[in-house]
């Protein structure tokens, strides 16, 4: 008896740390989920990107180098974020969750998921420079592959699994696997790279694709920033072909490389020469763009 | 991005050098222009970033002065931000002899 009384308040006390770290303040977007006040609470809606470490080495370890990585830890972000901030604030005389999450929507998504007080707590950290708190929230491993078919992001509990493109994924003991088309389209990039007004207008790659010729032959985003190679998706798990997880843009010297042609044409007219340079933009999005 | 088209004669002596910026220009509500992202609310039309899939030809005209060969050089440079390292994205060059 004593044994099942220890139990129950054991049980009870669980209970109530749990439910103290999700808040009032309202619902998940279209999930009936609460909303996390603290960091140990969001990362149960949307786990830790260490966790998938264990068994997603090679995606991890590129992914820490890529700046989807380091969304929220750049001095352009804290920048960028402080303008942002200063404009709403000299505009509007306050701001607000909806102008943190301007920027966060696609900075540290999972945030979607947090509480005014929460968001206004990361958004802090993020002007003062004290960061380390909340470094683990930027564009992580579980906001993109917890992204289904329907393009919606939705937290880890839903139904406990991670959406990619592979089509026969190995059942583990670790998390459900199902397949999402989705990740092998642009359209999973859609949601931070394209521009709709009045929204800051960071990245317009989604926009110039969309009317492209290479979208008419099908060609998706990650032909070029997820070129296809051969690899293991997890430990111990089957070859397959896999897609790397650094998204090399306009940062990298190899893809800009092959981002432009260029050749010389010109003639001589007596005493003067007329040089044209010819340069063709091979990418179905301007340069630069974000 | 930055353009940089240089020509010089048979002995190395330059000839003629121009530079030459692609960007977009921003324009808040009220259709003046403006750098910092969050003003933005419409690209300009004036900007000279390099559309989707387009090609550009910049055209110069380089004046000779009695040279009998010429080499022209140019290269593209992205800057990710205004203050940031240049790096290179394509360079050409292409000789031409006196007729």
């Amino acid at each position: 008896m004593k044994r099942k009384t220890t139990v129950f308040i054991l049980l009870v006390l669980f209970v109530g740390v749990v439910t103290a770290a999700f808040a009032g303040e309202g619902e998940g977007p279209g999930v009936g989920q609460p909303l996390a006040r603290d960091v140990q609470a969001l990362h149960q809606l949307f786990p830790n990107a260490k966790e998938c470490a264990s068994c997603h080495q090679d995606h991890f370890a590129a992914w820490q180098r890529s700046y989807h990585a380091l969304s929220i830890k750049t001095g352009g972000f804290k920048g960028g974020f402080k303008g942002h901030l200063g404009h709403v604030e000299r505009q509007q005389g306050k701001v607000g969750r909806d102008d943190y999450m301007a920027c966060f929507y696609c900075h540290a998504p999972a945030l979607r998921f947090a509480t005014d007080t929460m968001v206004k707590e990361v958004a802090d950290g993020v002007l003062k420079g004290a960061i380390e708190p909340f470094e683990d929230l930027g564009v992580t491993c579980s906001v993109c592959h917890r992204i289904g078919p329907d393009g919606q992001m939705t937290p880890y509990g839903v139904n406990k699994a991670f959406y990619g493109p592979i089509q026969d994924p190995q059942q583990n003991l670790a998390h459900a696997s199902l397949y999402s088309a989705r990740h092998q389209q642009s359209q999973i990039c859609q949601e931070c790279h394209e521009w709709r007004a009045p929204f800051i207008p960071c990245s317009s790659v989604y926009n110039d694709w969309v009317t492209s010729q290479a979208a008419q032959r099908g060609d998706q985003c990650q032909a070029c920033h997820m070129a296809a190679e051969p690899g293991k998706a997890a430990k111990d798990g089957p070859d397959r072909t896999i897609h790397p997880h650094t998204w090399p843009g306009g940062r990298s010297e190899l893809q800009l490389l092959d981002a432009v042609e260029m050749t010389i044409e010109g003639t001589r007219q007596g005493n003067q020469l007329m040089a044209t340079v010819v340069m063709k933009n091979t990418v179905p999005h301007s340069i630069p763009n974000g | 991005m930055v353009l940089e088209v240089t020509t010089k004669d048979q002995d190395g002596n330059q000839l003629f050098k121009t530079v030459k910026q692609y960007l977009n220009i921003g324009l808040d509500a009220k259709g003046l222009e403006k750098f910092a992202v969050w003003e933005i609310v419409k690209i300009s039309e004036k900007s000279t970033a390099f559309k989707a899939e387009e090609t550009k030809r910049e055209t110069f005209t380089i004046p000779l002065d009695g040279a009998k060969t010429v080499e022209v050089s140019a290269r593209l440079s992205y800057l990710y931000t205004p203050d940031s390292r240049p790096m290179l994205m394509k360079w050409a060059s292409k000789t031409f002899e006196a007729q």
